[in-house]
């Protein structure tokens, strides 16, 4: 039996937010790794410390698919945008794309997330079902990958 | 004298020597000219004595041409006498050369005895020879006249001369010291005020004294005209840079609240939409699990719905009180800060004891404040309840202090805590909107403390912080005049 799932991280401060993703990715029905951060810094402390992760979880680290909201307290979804795209110049997370996941977003703001070409998609809170995610996940990760 | 009326000296004077000099000078020229005359007249003379020499010597007379000669020889008298003036007679009277002008009516008066007996010889009424003997008597008398006339007129232009050339010498000296000296006072009275003006600025009213009594009449009515304009230009200087201060400040706070405006609309509206959107889901997963049977998870998240109906419920409460901090309100009371404090423990209550803090309050009140009472409600209640709700569990005990009281002419409020603290780089924004820094610790909207500083606003009041890891302590100070 195959063990080995793909790694994803949901960057939420909300935690009946990160429920109800979860609970949506469960109905998909897809094997995933789910990590959580509570905000920007969080899972920008999480991914810089790649080298002792990867030691532990050679298979489910780095993730391939952030869900990122944009209003969260310390580090919001566009100040770790901005970091992250300075990380990927460093670690090997090349395959790591991110997924908006958000209720609302101002222009100026759609804007520059629109600038970052590791963002695939924008998910509005409260507005898609579970097998419009499910659609969403296949098109942007590979399983078969993972399959062996 | 003023300087208008020492200017008008100035041109006076000058105007005199410049017309005594000319004068002087017409009056020397007239001396050449009538050398001149008595020159030409000995011409005519010659011409008319070499007329008579060739008639004497047996050639026909040509009563026309003598008749000419004599009309011109006539014409220098004329005009010598025409040219005296009565300045002229009179000089010649005093020094005695009115002769000369005796001289030329003597000439003319020979003259016209030579033309009538040029007529008479025409007529046939004197003989040839009576005609030569009248002639050759005019033309000596002629002669002798002529000499006699350069005497006295040498005598007058000398005279002339050596009067008018020292009188105009004298007058123009005169004239330069007077000019000089008027040009000296007006210069120094002008210097006077330049240095009075710019030596370094005592007082005013002793400046206006100097002013009175160092300067004259017009340069005073200068500076008072002067300092009129200048004051006149500074108040419209200063008006219209007040105004321009104005309109800039006003334009920024102007351009602020329409930006926190637009921050606060879209934060709102945000925190509004997601615990009701996150309520949907929710509900939906509860008829998902009531469909499969899983009833614990339907419980799970109806309590999940509850809770996030109660922040809903918060934040709303929040948003209005927000709302309303900016209007002024007619529910002005007598406040009982010890019920204020009773009836905020019994709704805090619940922190005080979850927590395990302990919450002590000391009022000392000189008056009764007579205002608000909700402002005043909501400032301390939310002071205290952030004091409550980041406390340090690592500290052995936790307690929150408020005390109230008045000194001098302000009303004083200050809230400590030995929680967490507020850390250094955050401190600034901690009234910043919607502004949370330990989102782990407890939940809220981050209202509140903008809520307290719109109603600090209000009443013209200040807030300062301190904070470390040792804890925090906000101090209010309202002025008692603002607060009714
Ligand atoms: N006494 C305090 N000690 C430590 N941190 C504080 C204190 N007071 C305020 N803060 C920090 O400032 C932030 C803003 O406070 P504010 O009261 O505006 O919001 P809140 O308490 O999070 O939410 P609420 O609107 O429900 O009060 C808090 O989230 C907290 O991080
Ligand atoms: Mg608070």
């Amino acid at each position: 039996m195959n063990t080995i799932k793909p790694p994803i991280l949901i960057i939420d401060d909300d935690e009946v937010d990160r429920y109800v993703l979860k609970r949506l990715i469960k109905e998909t029905q897809l094997p995933l790794n789910i990590f959580e951060k509570k905000d920007g810094q969080e899972a920008l402390d999480f991914l810089q410390n790649y080298e002792e992760n990867k030691k532990e979880d050679p298979d489910g680290f780095p993730p391939v698919l952030i869900f990122l909201d944009i209003n969260m307290p310390r580090v919001n979804g566009i100040q770790f945008l901005e970091e992250f795209a300075k990380l990927r110049e460093i670690i090997e997370v090349d395959s790591c794309v991110v997924m908006m996941f958000s209720s609302s977003a101002r222009e100026e703001e759609k804007e520059k997330i629109m600038t970052y070409d590791f963002v695939k998609d924008y998910l509005v809170k409260g507005s898609f079902k579970a097998d419009e995610l499910k659609e969403k996940l296949l098109s942007i990760i590979d399983f078969s990958l993972y399959e062996n | 004298m003023n300087i208008s009326k020492k200017l008008i000296l100035i041109v006076i004077l000058t105007v005199t020597v410049a017309s005594v000099t000319i004068f002087s000078a017409f009056e020397i020229a007239k001396g050449a000219k009538f050398h001149q005359l008595n020159f030409l007249h000995l011409k005519y003379i010659n011409q008319l004595t070499k007329s008579f020499e060739s008639i004497r010597q047996g050639a026909p007379i040509n009563t026309n041409t003598i008749k000419k000669d004599i009309l011109v020889i006539r014409q220098q008298p004329i005009e010598c006498l025409l040219q005296a003036n009565v300045l002229n007679k009179f000089i010649m009277n005093i020094i005695n050369t009115s002769q000369a002008l005796t001289i030329c009516k003597k000439d003319i008066m020979i003259a016209n005895t030579a033309l009538e007996s040029i007529s008479q010889y025409e007529n046939s009424e004197i003989t040839r020879n009576e005609f030569i003997t009248g002639l050759e008597h005019a033309i000596y008398n002629f002669n002798k006249n002529s000499n006699e006339f350069e005497q006295p007129i040498n005598k007058t232009v000398t005279f002339i001369l050596i009067t008018l050339i020292p009188l105009v010498l004298i007058i123009s000296m005169l004239n330069i010291i007077i000019i000089s000296y008027l040009s000296r006072t007006i210069s120094s009275s002008i210097r006077n005020l330049t240095i009075l003006l710019s030596s370094k600025s005592k007082d005013n009213a002793n400046l206006d004294d100097d002013l009175e009594s160092n300067t004259t009449d017009e340069l005073k009515a200068l500076i008072i005209a002067a300092k009129q304009r200048i004051k006149k230009d500074l108040l419209n200087l200063e008006f219209s840079k007040e105004l321009q201060a104005i309109v800039k400040t006003q334009t920024a706070s102007l351009q602020q609240a329409n930006d926190e405006l637009a921050q606060f609309a879209y934060r709102a509206s945000h925190d509004l939409k997601s615990p009701l959107s996150g309520a949907k889901s929710l509900a939906q997963f509860i008829i998902q699990d009531i469909k499969t049977g899983d009833t614990d998870e339907a419980i799970n998240n109806a309590k999940k719905i509850h809770q996030q109906m109660e922040k809903l419920e918060k934040l709303v409460i929040d948003i209005l009180a927000l709302a309303k901090a900016d209007i002024g309100s007619e529910d002005v009371t007598k406040i009982d800060f010890d019920q204020l404090i009773v009836d905020m423990t019994e709704r805090l209550d619940w922190l005080i004891k979850d927590n395990n803090c302990t919450f002590e309050a000391t009022m000392r009140l000189s008056k009764t404040i007579t205002s608000e009472k909700a402002r005043f409600a909501q400032i301390i209640e939310n002071l205290v309840s952030n004091g409550l709700k980041y406390h340090d569990k690592n500290k052995a005990s936790s307690y929150v202090k408020c005390d109230i009281f008045d000194r001098g002419n302000e009303l004083i409020i200050i809230v400590s805590d030995n929680g967490l603290g507020i850390p250094k780089q955050y401190q600034s924004q901690v009234f910043d909107m919607f502004k949370r820094f330990h989102v782990d610790t407890s939940s809220g909207s981050g209202i509140g403390m903008a809520l307290v500083k719109k109603h600090i606003e209000y009443f013209d009041g200040e807030i300062s912080l301190e904070s470390s890891t040792a804890g925090t302590t906000f101090k209010v100070t309202l002025p008692m005049d603002k607060i009714v």
